[in-house]
């Protein structure tokens, strides 16, 4: 079956960039599953509007940024959290406790610490990312360290 | 004693950069995502009530929502909650996470041709891609995959019309007030004292069995597939009697089950505004195959 340049351009993007992509999407979701769905969705709105992207992947990172933040933003209205087992056997850097701390921040709190800490994003950095003013951001971040201390205490 | 905010950044981006580590947190996320399924499968049932499919529990432990031309079942295992479509010319399994109404209606609105298979199996079993469901369940001797994570790749979806989308998104927002106002969280705190009740050993330790048995089945596939796997009997035994287990304590809230999907159902129904977005679903899943 004969492809067009388009699918083309998209496959060859998606080879390159779907790993990185799920990886943060599981950072912003603290789901793998919900991960892939995210980088799919990501991947189709950009094979429907490739023709007119002029920075592909600028524009795969804002998507899946804006989709993530939506299903996380869903997830948190019904979500009902039941702690179950966790990995025997850590990884060497992972801490779990941190991890499930992060993963109970709400939505926004929990966007601007992963670009923040895993992204390494500036403050103004951020604020464009998400659309909110630095001082909104550097407020997110405050409230975020703040339930997080108090959670890892 | 609380960390320091130096402390707690450093933990942040330690542990935020080894997400890399991705079986590791998928190990972490399916603890969290023990028993999610019952809620979906709730949410799920709701919304095809919505639809107006009413539905049922067989004596299969199974819930079977019939409709005039066909009938769906959900397995009523909590952790891969299944959505088989059980007659007609489509063999569909859905994914689903844990999530909003409008997540699973749109499991029930992605259907196509192929299952969709939790990733460990498919790693090991890639022919598992393109097997229908039923041939799968023969193959592999269950449906039951628990603890292997939830079905997690589709690889075929149906195009669904923006009305429909709407509808789905209409549903999302309404329902997380009403499951609450209606006594569903209620109900599910029922069903979870319920297994307190006839788990005595706890339900972590029925999480924990949960996850062991199914990285068991996970990890011996070829062999079980083959039939030569030793633990087999015993894999089998242990699947029926969690869904035993799970049969009973959702036995005990049938009643109010079918109550509440009715007020869900009267409570959504109320908005005329909606009868054009349930127009155009009926529409929709008609033109891909199910005659409602």
């Amino acid at each position: 079956m004969q492809t067009s340049p388009a699918t083309d351009e998209v496959a060859v993007l998606y080879e390159q960039h779907r790993a990185g992509l799920r990886r943060w999407a599981i950072a912003l979701t603290g789901s793998p599953e919900l991960a892939d769905e995210l980088v799919q969705e990501a991947f189709a709105e950009l094979k429907q509007r490739i023709s007119s992207v002029e920075q592909p992947e600028a524009y795969l990172n804002q998507t899946l940024l804006n989709l993530a933040r939506r299903a996380i933003r869903r997830r948190s209205r019904t979500l009902v959290a039941v702690p179950g087992d966790v990995a025997q056997e850590p990884a060497v850097d992972f801490d779990v406790d941190t991890w499930r701390a992060l993963q109970q921040l709400p939505g926004t709190q929990r966007v601007v610490t992963v670009l923040r800490y895993r992204d390494d994003l500036s403050i103004a950095e951020i604020a464009n990312r998400i659309g909110r003013s630095e001082a909104t951001v550097k407020s997110l971040l405050h409230r975020s360290l703040r339930s997080l201390r108090k959670e890892l205490s | 004693m609380k960390p320091s905010i130096n402390d707690v950044e450093a933990r942040l981006r330690s542990t935020l950069h080894s997400v890399d580590h991705v079986e590791l947190t998928e190990a972490v996320v399916r603890g969290r995502n023990q028993n999610s399924g019952a809620r979906v499968a709730a949410i799920a049932m709701a919304s095809l009530a919505v639809l107006g499919i009413g539905w049922t529990w067989n004596a299969r432990q199974t819930a079977v929502l019939h409709s005039q031309a066909g009938s769906v079942s959900v397995t009523p295992y909590d952790t891969v909650p299944i959505v088989e479509w059980e007659r007609g010319p489509l063999e569909a399994e859905m994914r689903t996470a844990e999530g909003t109404p409008g997540e699973a209606m749109q499991v029930v609105l992605q259907v196509g041709d192929h299952g969709c298979f939790p990733a460990g199996i498919l790693r090991r079993q890639p022919e598992a891609r393109d097997m229908p469901v039923r041939e799968f369940i023969e193959r592999y001797g269950t449906g039951w995959v628990a603890g292997a994570g939830k079905p997690d790749l589709c690889v075929e979806r149906v195009p669904v019309p923006d009305d429909v989308r709407a509808f789905v998104n209409d549903l999302t927002e309404f329902s997380p007030d009403v499951f609450d106002k209606v006594g569903w969280t209620a109900l599910l705190s029922d069903e979870e004292a319920c297994y307190r009740r006839l788990y005595p050993a706890g339900l972590e330790q029925y999480s924990r069995e949960f996850d062991r048995v199914g990285r068991e089945l996970d990890d011996n596939l070829a062999e079980i597939s083959a039939g030569t796997y030793s633990g087999l009997e015993r894999l089998r035994q242990f699947d029926i009697e969690m869904a035993t287990l799970q049969f009973r304590c959702k036995s005990e809230t049938y009643a109010r089950r079918q109550d509440l999907t009715r007020q869900y159902v009267a409570a959504f129904t109320s908005d005329p505004s909606r009868a054009r977005h349930l127009s155009a679903v009926r529409t929709f899943v008609a033109q891909v195959g199910l005659d409602m």
